[in-house]
C-alpha cells in the first residue's frame, strides 16, 4: 500500500517524468536533452538535479516571515500527496476509496491558491507578491470550469465514488459522452499546474521566477515535486473520469492500463511547452471566464437533461 | 493597492544590462523610466587616444551581434574624409559581409524574443539555424561574430574559394527554415494575440521621437538608409524595403522577418555578380586624413549607424561622435509603455531590439 | 532639378532668410549653417516649420581648448519629405569656454532630448529649458569633470 499506489511508487514516476518532459521538449527543439547522467540517455538526470538541490545553501531573506515562509512548500507537498491517497490506480491497488472521493478532490484543489498566496505573501518581495497575485487570480477562476467539468461526470454516473464512475464506463468511456467536459478538464487542469500556455505566474521575463522567487535549495526542490506530483495526480484523475480508468483487455493487469493510459494523457500535457508562448492574464482571465465556464455550464446543463430524459 | 515601484534592473532575466523603472497600479504600468549607462565605458573618449586603423576593434565591440553594421559607416567616414575610391570588388564584398551579419542579428533577436515571451522552441530553432551563416561569415573572416574585417579603403581578405556555392546551399537550408517559422510562430494564434495591438507607435509619434530602423519601418514610413543614401554598391542591387503600417508588436516582427528574406536576395545577388579585381587599396597603416569634418551613415540591423568625425590632420582623430540606433530608440520606451499592461513590457520592450551596450558606447 | 542643385536651393533660402549666418553645401547631400547662439532657436523653428526637418539624429559636441570654444553641431533629417532623406543639415554654434550655456532646442524636436542630455554630461553644457539635466550614462556618483573635455585625460595613454 505504501509501495505500489502509495508515495514510493509516486515519487519514482514523479523522477521519470521529469526526465520524459526534458527529452520530449529536446526531441521538438532539435537538441539531445539529459545524456550524461545514468547509463541510458541521462535517466537519472532529475536525482542527480534533486541531489544537487539538497546540497545548496537554503537562503532565507531576512525580511520574510520566517515560519510561513518554510510552511507554505510543506503545505503544498501535503496538498498534493493527499490527492494521490483518493485516487485508486485499479480496485485492488487503492489506498482509500470514499462514497464522495470526487468532492473531497474539488476540496483539496481549491486549497492550492491558499498555499501560494502564503508563500508569496511571507516572500516579502515585490515580484513574489506580483506573481502570487496572478496565481491567485488564475487558479480561482479556473478552478469554477474545473469542478463543473466533474460535476458532468458525476451527473452522468451517478455517484461521487471514483471507483463507481469507472465501473460505469464500462459500456463507453466519459471521454466519447463528455467531449466538452474532457476539453475542460484538460484546459482547466493545465490552469491549476501552472503549465504553458498558462504559466503566467512564473513569467520568468518579467517577474523573474513569480512566487517561487525567494525559494532556494530545498525549499525548491519541494515544490517542484510537489508540483509534479499534482501533475501526476490531475492526469491519473483524467484517466479515472473520463478514459475507463482501469478498464481494458485482460491481457495486462488493470494497474497497467491505468498507467499506460496516465501516460499518454501526460504526453498531451507537455507538448504545448514546446508549441505555445506564453498568454498575458488578461486575456488567460478572458478566456476562462468568458469561455469554459459558459462551457462548462452547457455541459453540466445538457448531462442533467439526457439523464432526465433516460430515466 | 497603492503604486509599487519596480526596478526591472540590471539583475533581472528580462532586462539585458539596462534597467528599467516602472510604476506599477495593479496591473497596469503609469510610467516607465529608462535607465541606461551601466556598460557604458567611453568608447568616444578612447577613440580620440587611437589611430584612425586601431579604432576598428575598438567600435566593432559595442555591437557584436552585427559588428560589421557599426564598423561600415566609421570606415566610410574616413574613407571620405581622406577621398579614398574603394575598388569594387571590395564594395561587394562588404555589401555581402554587412547582410550576412543583418540576417545574423535578427535571428539572434527573433531567439530571444521567444525566451521574453515564454516560447522555448522560439528560442532554440533560430539559435540553431544561425550557425549557418555564422559559418559562411567565419569562412571569409575567419572569426564567429567581431571581425575587423572591414578596413578603410576595402576588406581586409578575399573572398574564399567555393564561397558561392556553400552560400547558396544554406540560403536553400535558411528559405526553408524560414517558412516554419511562418507556420509556427508568427501564425500561432497566442503569439499573434500577445503582439497584435500592443505598443502601437504611429507614424507622427515615430517622427518625433525620432526613432529609427525596423521600429521605424513597422509605423509604416519606408525610410532606410540604404535607399534614401546608397552607399557602395547598394545603388546596383535590387531589393525592397519592408514596411507595414499597423504600428504594433506585430508588425515590427513582420518588418524583421522580412528583411531576413530581402538580405538574402541581396547575398546572392552579389555573388552572382561580383566582379573580379583588387579587393583593398594599399596605404600606408599609419592614416592622416587631412583637416574636415565627415559625417557618414548607414543601415545596420537595428537603424541607421552614424558617425560625425573632426580630424586635424593628426593620426588620431580630433572628435568621434556615434550615433547609435539603439540610443536614438530610448524615447519610444517611456512613450510606449505607458498604460500598458505589466505583461506587455517585455513584448514592447524586445520589439525595439535595445542593444544596451550599442546605446552606451 | 539634380540633387545637388536642390540642396543649393535649400542653402540659399536659408542664407536669404538668416543673411549674417554662414550657409554651405561641403559635399553631396550635405549642407552647413553655422549660427551665433542667440539665432538657434528661431532658425530652428524656421527649418521644422518651412523646411520640413522633423528630427534630431544626434547632437556632437567638441571641446576646442587652444580656441577658447566649444561647438555644438545638431545634425537634423527628416521623414516627412521622402525626396529630402538623403539630406543631412548640420547647425553648428560656438560656445566661449567661460560661459558654456544655450538654449535647449526640444521644445522644437522632441528627439533631441536624450542627445542634449548626453553632451551636458559629457561636456558641461547647460541647455536653458531642457527637462531632465540627471547624468544619464555616467554614474551618479560621477565627481569628476565632464569626461569628453580635453583636460580630462585617460590615464595609461
Amino acid at each position: 500500500m505504501l509501495i505500489f499506489p502509495g508515495l514510493s511508487f509516486a515519487l519514482t514516476f514523479v523522477l521519470l517524468m521529469v526526465w520524459y518532459e526534458r527529452k520530449l521538449l529536446a526531441k521538438v527543439q532539435v537538441r539531445v536533452g539529459p545524456l550524461y547522467a545514468g547509463r541510458f540517455e541521462g535517466i537519472l538526470q532529475p536525482l542527480a538535479d534533486f541531489v544537487k538541490l539538497l546540497f545548496k545553501e537554503l537562503i532565507i531573506p531576512k525580511q520574510a516571515d520566517r515560519p510561513l515562509f518554510m510552511l507554505a512548500p510543506t503545505f503544498m507537498m501535503a496538498l498534493s500527496v493527499s490527492l494521490l491517497a483518493l485516487i485508486p490506480l485499479s480496485p485492488t491497488y487503492m489506498i482509500a476509496d470514499s462514497d464522495v472521493g470526487i468532492l473531497i478532490i474539488i476540496a483539496l484543489l481549491s486549497l492550492s491558491p491558499l498555499a501560494i498566496t502564503i508563500a508569496a505573501w511571507a516572500s516579502n518581495n515585490k515580484y513574489s507578491l506580483i506573481g502570487g497575485l496572478r496565481a491567485l487570480h488564475q487558479m480561482t477562476s479556473y478552478a469554477i470550469p474545473l469542478s463543473l467539468s466533474i460535476l458532468g461526470v458525476v451527473v452522468i454516473s451517478g455517484s461521487f465514488s471514483l471507483l463507481s464512475i469507472v465501473e460505469s464506463q464500462r459500456n463507453s468511456w466519459f471521454l466519447l459522452l463528455q467531449p466538452l467536459g474532457a476539453l475542460v478538464f484538460f484546459l482547466g487542469a493545465l490552469a491549476e499546474l501552472e503549465r504553458v500556455p498558462f504559466d503566467v505566474p512564473e513569467a520568468e521575463t518579467e517577474i523573474v521566477m513569480g512566487w517561487e522567487t525567494e525559494y532556494s535549495g530545498i525549499n525548491y526542490g519541494i515544490i517542484m515535486t510537489a508540483a509534479y506530483v499534482k501533475f501526476y495526480a490531475l492526469a491519473v484523475l483524467f484517466t479515472v473520469l473520463f478514459l475507463g480508468g482501469w478498464l481494458g483487455p485482460e491481457i495486462v493487469a488493470p494497474p497497467i492500463w491505468t498507467i499506460v493510459k496516465s501516460i499518454l494523457v501526460v504526453t498531451l500535457m507537455m507538448i504545448p511547452r514546446g508549441v505555445y508562448p506564453r498568454v498575458r492574464i488578461d486575456q488567460m482571465l478572458r478566456f476562462g471566464w468568458a469561455w469554459l465556464l459558459p462551457l462548462s455550464l452547457v455541459n453540466l446543463i445538457m448531462s442533467l437533461a439526457v439523464v432526465a430524459l433516460l430515466k | 493597492m497603492s503604486e509599487l515601484t519596480i526596478s526591472v534592473g540590471p539583475q533581472h532575466p528580462g532586462s539585458g544590462h539596462f534597467r528599467l523603472i516602472i510604476n506599477v497600479d495593479g496591473d497596469r504600468i503609469t510610467k516607465a523610466t529608462p535607465d541606461p549607462g551601466y556598460v557604458h565605458r567611453g568608447v568616444e573618449k578612447q577613440a580620440e587616444y587611437r589611430e584612425y586603423l586601431q579604432n576598428i576593434p575598438l567600435l566593432e565591440r559595442p555591437v557584436i551581434s552585427d559588428s560589421n553594421g557599426s564598423v561600415y559607416a566609421y570606415v566610410l567616414a574616413v574613407e571620405t574624409l581622406a577621398g579614398l575610391m574603394v575598388p569594387e570588388r571590395g564594395q561587394y564584398i562588404r555589401v555581402l559581409m554587412a547582410e550576412l551579419n543583418r540576417m545574423m542579428s535578427h535571428l539572434y533577436w527573433l531567439a530571444i524574443y521567444g525566451i521574453f515571451l515564454g516560447h522555448s522552441t522560439m528560442f532554440m530553432w533560430p539559435f540553431g539555424d544561425r550557425e549557418a551563416i555564422i559559418d559562411l561569415a567565419q569562412r571569409v573572416a575567419g572569426t564567429r561574430l567581431t571581425y575587423s574585417f572591414f578596413v578603410p579603403g576595402g576588406v581586409r581578405n578575399d573572398l574564399p574559394d567555393g564561397f558561392k556555392d556553400e552560400t547558396l546551399r544554406a540560403f536553400e537550408f535558411l528559405e526553408k527554415r524560414l517558412e516554419e517559422y511562418e507556420a509556427i510562430f508568427v501564425k500561432n494564434p497566442i503569439f499573434a494575440q500577445r503582439t497584435r495591438g500592443v505598443g502601437i507607435l504611429s507614424r507622427n509619434d515615430a517622427t518625433r521621437l525620432g526613432v529609427v530602423g525596423p521600429t521605424l519601418r513597422g509605423s509604416g514610413i519606408d525610410s532606410d538608409t540604404r535607399k534614401d543614401e546608397p552607399y557602395d554598391v547598394y545603388d546596383k542591387l535590387e531589393f525592397e524595403v519592408p514596411s507595414f503600417p499597423d504600428g504594433d508588436c506585430y508588425s515590427r516582427v513582420l518588418v524583421r522577418l522580412e528583411e531576413i528574406k530581402q538580405s538574402m536576395r541581396i547575398v546572392r545577388q552579389a555573388v552572382k555578380s561580383i566582379p573580379e579585381g583588387p579587393f583593398r587599396l594599399r596605404l600606408p597603416s599609419v592614416m592622416r586624413p587631412p583637416a574636415g569634418s565627415v559625417y557618414a551613415r548607414t543601415e545596420a540591423a537595428r537603424g541607421a549607424y552614424a558617425y560625425f568625425i573632426r580630424s586635424e590632420g593628426e593620426k588620431t582623430p580630433y572628435r568621434l561622435k556615434i550615433s547609435s540606433p539603439s540610443f536614438r530608440n530610448l524615447p519610444a520606451f517611456g512613450f510606449l509603455m505607458k498604460e500598458a499592461h505589466l505583461a506587455d513590457m517585455p513584448t514592447i520592450y524586445w520589439s525595439l531590439d535595445y542593444w544596451p551596450l550599442e546605446a552606451d558606447r | 532639378m539634380s540633387a545637388s542643385e536642390q540642396d543649393q536651393e535649400i542653402a540659399k533660402r536659408i542664407a536669404e532668410r538668416f543673411p549674417e549666418n554662414k550657409v554651405e553645401v561641403p559635399s553631396k547631400n550635405r549642407i552647413d549653417v553655422d549660427v551665433s547662439v542667440q539665432t538657434l532657436t528661431t532658425l530652428a523653428t524656421y527649418l521644422r516649420d518651412i523646411e520640413g526637418f522633423d528630427h534630431v539624429t544626434s547632437v556632437a559636441g567638441t571641446d576646442y581648448p587652444d580656441k577658447n570654444l566649444m561647438t555644438i553641431i545638431y545634425h537634423l533629417s527628416t521623414y516627412a519629405k521622402p525626396e529630402n532623406r538623403r539630406l543631412i543639415l548640420s547647425v553648428s554654434a560656438s560656445l566661449p569656454r567661460q560661459d558654456l550655456t544655450v538654449p535647449s532646442l526640444v521644445s522644437i524636436w522632441p528627439s533631441a532630448e536624450n542627445h542634449e542630455r548626453e553632451t551636458h554630461e559629457m561636456l558641461g553644457i547647460t541647455f536653458q529649458g531642457h527637462p531632465n539635466s540627471n547624468l544619464l550614462l555616467l554614474p551618479e556618483d560621477w565627481a569628476d569633470i565632464p569626461p569628453l573635455r580635453k583636460d580630462f585625460k585617460l590615464r595609461g595613454r
